[in-house]
């Protein structure tokens, strides 16, 4: 059997188990960067603000992305055990850094002389960011979300080996038995779709809020 | 209406005042120009009306009220505010930049809309271009939504800093004609920073002028022109010294020809090309039979349509710029300079023709500044 029949026969024996495993995979990740959003988008429209702040929040989040996801997972693990939660924190803290960039990017960029013109019309420092710095920033922010999400789809694979299962397991599995490059193809390929479908959905949504046209 | 008392700003780091003791009243309904070169300190002067910078000693009263103690967010809610680079909400259409500050001191809906209708049709602009987005109009027209923003609520006081200084000296003309207009309308005090001596002599009631954070001197266009306190101010309006050395020349009627060349506009294209002929001139004002300036017609009209039409109204060009005689001279001629046009029609009321400027005419009045006017018509000016 060559590893195309071998790769329809297991997918078509296991496709509610990889079906099951790749919405648990999407979920993890899906939820890291949801929590990293909640954090990330406040401290990122405020080191805008005071700018003094931006190098080192920048710095340390940069620095998160230098350590390897295995290293980063292993120490995270020994705080918070195996399972679902240590992958998902993980994800959390890689998506922090490019949510909290693009957020700071996105608002610094507004044009300084529309700010100006909006705030000596006596905007609030609160109503100049509701209706001017958000609306114009979102595109950018949405940008940062969909790195994130991208990212994440990545760091939830390497999940498996803290038992938080995912299509990594799959993969794992594959490497294991003998002969299992079908098993791996049907691990794989999932991730890899669903990182370019995360890629594609999210870059229509980011367009879709660019009220800026042009 | 407003007032300046000792107001001083000196920035952290600077070792000068930006502004320094400067005292100054303002009368409701008046246009006051700030002028001066840059780092001058108007812009602060005007800045710290409104409170986006506040000063460092003094007081600045609006209405007899210190602005320091007024609440800075519905103080500049009260005054229109117009700058340079125009800065409309790019994420906003038309209507919602111009209720702006309508939608912030919560006017319902139709309130708004109802104003920002009322505010367009007063520049000429369609009522359509209300739900259009600013990048979607020309510099000219994204900056009359500027100032049609600053005055949405109808506020007393406005202030602009250098606002048509982006723009191309023919449209920077028409908004000048246009916003005067309005201001004179309207009865607005207004707050004017510029650069341009062109344009505040044009606009101001008063010109304010301004070096090294003092004032130089206060006045009319006519008092600094005829009488400028100091060499600075001389500098500064040098421009203008060619009409300034011949006070009594002022209007557009005392020196144009008045018996311009005309057809009517029921002739034919071969009497037309007859009168070019006899008067030796290439193009001819079109008036109806009561004197009623219609258009023009120039030599490459005829030539491009003799064949196929007779009459002269077939083949004028209506667009009919003209100026009022009794308009000032000095921006005529500029606006003649600055379009390149060889001449311009003169109107009295009703658009009926009463003479024409030629560049000419424009050579014999510097001609006659220079050498004196005895050649002209014997009547010696010192």
């Amino acid at each position: 059997m060559g590893i195309w029949e071998q790769l329809v026969t297991y997918v078509s024996q296991n496709g509610f188990y990889i079906w099951t495993e790749f919405y648990r995979h999407f979920l993890m990740a899906a939820y890291g960067v949801l929590f990293a959003s909640i954090v990330s988008i406040p401290i990122g429209i405020l080191i805008a603000r005071y700018g003094r702040l931006s190098g080192w929040v920048l710095t340390l989040g940069s620095i998160i992305q230098t350590i390897p996801v295995l290293g980063f997972m292993a120490i995270t693990m020994v705080a918070m055990g195996l399972g679902t939660t240590t992958v998902v924190t993980t994800v959390f803290f890689y998506s922090l850094l490019p949510i909290i960039q693009n957020t700071y990017v996105g608002i610094t960029g507004v044009d300084q002389t529309v700010k100006e013109a909006a705030y000596a019309s006596g905007m609030t420092r609160f109503q100049l960011l509701i209706k001017v710095e958000l609306p114009l920033a979102i595109s950018v922010m949405m940008a940062g979300i969909r790195t994130a999400l991208v990212v994440g789809i990545g760091v939830v694979a390497i999940g498996t080996f803290i038992g938080a299962g995912g299509l990594g397991s799959i993969i794992v599995r594959g490497t294991n038995a003998t002969d299992g490059t079908a098993i791996i193809l049907a691990g794989a390929v999932p991730t890899a779709l669903m990182a370019i479908a995360a890629d594609l959905i999210m870059g229509k949504i980011e367009r879709m809020l660019n009220r800026v046209k042009n | 209406m407003l007032e300046f008392k000792e107001v001083t700003k000196k920035f952290e780091g600077n070792d000068y005042p930006s502004v320094h003791k400067l005292n100054l009243k303002v009368e409701r309904g008046e246009f006051v120009v700030f002028i001066g070169p840059s780092g001058c300190g108007k812009t602060t002067t005007m800045k710290m009306i409104n409170r986006l910078i506040e000063p460092s000693s003094g007081e600045i009263l609006v209405d007899g009220v210190n602005v320091l103690k007024q609440n800075a967010v519905q103080l500049r809610r009260s005054i229109g505010y117009v700058i340079q680079q125009i800065g409309l909400m790019p994420h906003m259409t038309v209507g919602e930049n111009i209720s702006l500050v309508g939608s912030l001191l919560k006017w319902n809906k139709e309130k708004q809309k109802e104003r920002a209708k009322e505010l367009i049709s007063l520049v000429d602009l369609p009522e359509d271009y209300l739900t259009r987005y600013p990048h979607e109009l020309s510099g000219g027209q994204q900056q009359r939504i500027g100032v049609l923003r600053a005055l949405a609520t109808n506020p007393p006081l406005i202030l602009m800093d250098e606002p048509f200084g982006a723009l191309d000296p023919i449209t920077r003309d028409s908004l000048q004609e246009e916003f005067k207009k309005l201001q004179r309308e309207m009865d607005k005090t207004i707050v004017f920073v510029t650069h341009d001596m062109d344009e505040a002599i044009k606009l101001a009631d008063k010109i304010v002028i301004m070096n090294k954070g003092e004032i130089v001197q206060v006045g009319t266009p006519d008092d600094i022109l005829r009488h400028p306190a100091n060499e600075f101010v001389e500098d500064f309006i040098g421009k203008d010294r060619l009409l300034e050395s011949r006070p009594e020349v002022t209007r557009v009627e005392q020196i144009m020809n008045p018996n311009p060349i005309t057809i009517e506009e029921e002739s034919s294209l071969k009497e037309a090309i007859q009168k070019m002929h006899a008067k030796r001139v290439d193009s001819l004002l079109v008036v109806d039979e009561s004197g009623i300036l219609k258009g023009y017609v120039d030599i490459e009209m005829i030539d491009s349509n003799y064949k196929k039409k007779n009459q002269v109204y077939e083949v004028m060009d209506t667009a009919k710029y003209a100026v009022d005689k009794n308009s000032l001279l000095r921006d005529t001629m500029y606006r003649m300079l600055r379009r390149g046009s060889s001449y311009v029609p003169v109107v009295s009321d009703n658009n009926k023709l009463a003479g024409i400027v030629t560049r000419a005419t424009l050579a014999d009045m510097v001609y006659n500044t220079i050498w004196g006017d005895e050649t002209a018509d014997g009547n010696a000016i010192d």
